[in-house]
């Protein structure tokens, strides 16, 4: 059994250094597309006038509620904002949909697949898509997706629109 | 089909419930007074709430730190009317004597252009200028007495209001418990975290608003008090009022400190617009997108869609509530899409 975070289950949470005085809060992610692994957060600072920061994983000390850090810098590096909203074309060039989300593992934070939006309407009918990480080439203005087959598709879909369980219980 | 039919007659009644409630908000007189107070006193406590919260951190208790910022809104209020009020009444008449000069330098340009002298037309358009000039600040003194009086006539609200934000400040993490086991077990965490969110998002939102409006009230003022144009602090403290709106209000604030210095001359009324054009041009372009696309992470368009939307709906008010609400659904946007899916 795998667990997956989204983007989401980080944002807006608060992040606090050692001392314990609050830095600011999680406003985007840091990805590293090449090894294919999340390697930190932005964190934005409550105050107005001063830049945000960046996280790297090895300096978080605990995830609860609260973000507990002992070190930032500031690199510019590859966020995830900057591939949100991109799109995702197959080999014939077609477009497949646009990148919203992203999949990571829980303990190793390896990315494992994108979540892709359909449609605004579509989404809730068919279900967002999920193509796997590997299947991805990032470009410089699209992400080109390679996979073979489409024997296996996965895809995330609002649970509580379909009633899945109710149903199982008719 | 026994479930999906279970499902349907719940929801028909949950609906049915909701629109009687509404219903009886509508047409009960003393529970939409009593909304009205309690929104407006959120309001306060929560445009409030940033400031209080640095206060704690510092050091200071939840209940002095709410009676004293209750205490200090309540002093700044009635000192703006106790000077504001005579000296409002003092400027009436120099206003009228504006408004006569600008009538007369109107009759002067007319005199002047021979060209159009035996015209009928601007004649006409001329007296209509003259006469909508009358008007307007008739209506103008008109509404500032009339809300004058209606201030007088809710004296309730003067003593209630204060009393509820102090409540809403001191205890509003008790309030919020009790207001979130109205909803369904299932539904609290979710409500939970969209509000903590909003929260965030807006708390930030407030704050910068306030920063930036007093900073520009503060620059206006020395501005007006340099070129020596008449009523600095009120005119100052107007185009800080309006600096709520982002983008739209130095716009609207700047008008009338622009028609005050057209009356001593038109030479001061080219340096005020230049120098209040300055101004806005730093606040809106390097201060604004800064300030309020990083605080709420939305697109400068947007915002500009929102203002112009809200100021259709509900006028002024509109256009103040425009860019909270927007971020509040936006938030609940993001976090049902995360939820649900």
């Amino acid at each position: 059994m795998i667990f997956l975070y989204r983007t989401r289950d980080f944002i807006l949470k608060d992040v606090v250094n050692l001392s314990g005085s609050l830095l600011g809060f999680i406003s985007d992610i840091i990805l590293n597309f090449s090894d294919k692994i999340v390697q930190g957060f932005v964190v934005t600072p409550n105050n107005l006038f001063k830049k945000s920061l960046n996280v790297f994983l090895e300096d978080v000390v605990s995830f609860a509620s609260i973000v507990v850090v002992t070190d930032t810098n500031r690199k510019k590096l590859l966020q995830f904002s900057d591939i949100k909203g991109m799109n995702v074309v197959n080999r014939n060039g077609y477009l497949i949909g646009i990148v919203e989300d992203i999949l990571f593992d829980k303990s190793t934070f390896s990315i494992k697949a994108i979540i892709l939006s359909i449609g605004f309407i579509n989404n809730f009918i068919d279900g967002k898509k999920i193509l796997l990480i590997d299947d991805l080439i990032l470009g410089e203005k699209n992400l080109l997706y390679r996979g073979e087959s489409e024997n296996l598709r996965f895809s995330n879909s609002p649970y509580k629109l379909l009633d899945l369980k109710e149903r199982e219980k008719v | 089909m026994a479930v999906e039919k279970k499902r349907k007659i719940k929801y028909a009644i949950l609906a049915i419930i909701f629109i009687i409630l509404i219903i009886i908000i509508l047409k009960v007189s003393v529970l939409r007074e009593i909304i009205y107070l309690m929104v407006i006193s959120f309001l306060i406590a929560y445009t409030l709430k940033p400031i209080q919260q640095i206060m704690v951190n510092k050091g200071v208790s939840k209940k002095i730190s709410a009676f004293i910022l209750i205490g200090v809104l309540g002093l700044l209020i009635v000192s703006i009317f106790a000077i504001l009020i005579p000296s409002l009444f003092k400027e009436s008449l120099s206003l009228n004597n504006a408004i006569y000069n600008i009538q007369s330098l109107v009759d002067n340009l007319y005199a002047k252009l021979k060209l159009i002298q035996g015209n009928k037309t601007m004649h006409a358009l001329i007296n209509n200028f003259n006469g909508k000039i009358d008007r307007g600040v008739t209506a103008v003194f008109t509404k500032i007495f009339d809300s004058f009086m209606n201030i007088g006539q809710n004296i309730l609200y003067i003593v209630v209001i204060p009393v509820i934000t102090y409540y809403f400040l001191s205890e509003g993490e008790c309030i919020n418990e009790k207001v979130l086991s109205i909803f369904p077990v299932k539904s609290r965490s979710i409500i939970k975290n969209i509000s903590c969110h909003a929260d965030k998002i807006l708390g930030r939102y407030i704050i910068s608003q306030l920063m930036l409006s007093g900073l520009i009230g503060i620059v206006t003022f020395f501005i007006l008090l340099i070129l020596k144009i008449d009523f600095p602090i009120i005119l100052s403290v107007l185009n800080a009022f309006f600096n709520i709106i982002p983008y739209f209000g130095p716009i609207f604030g700047a008008i009338p400190a622009i028609a005050m210095a057209l009356i001593k001359s038109p030479e001061k009324a080219l340096w005020t617009a230049l120098c209040l054009y300055a101004i806005q041009q730093i606040e809106g372009n390097i201060l604004s997108p800064k300030v309020t696309a990083d605080s709420i992470s939305m697109h400068p368009l947007v915002v500009i869609l929102l203002l112009i939307i809200g100021g259709e709906i509900a006028g002024f008010i509109g256009m103040v509530l425009a860019v909270p609400l927007g971020v509040i659904i936006k938030v609940m946007y993001e976090d049902l899409n995360y939820y649900m899916f």
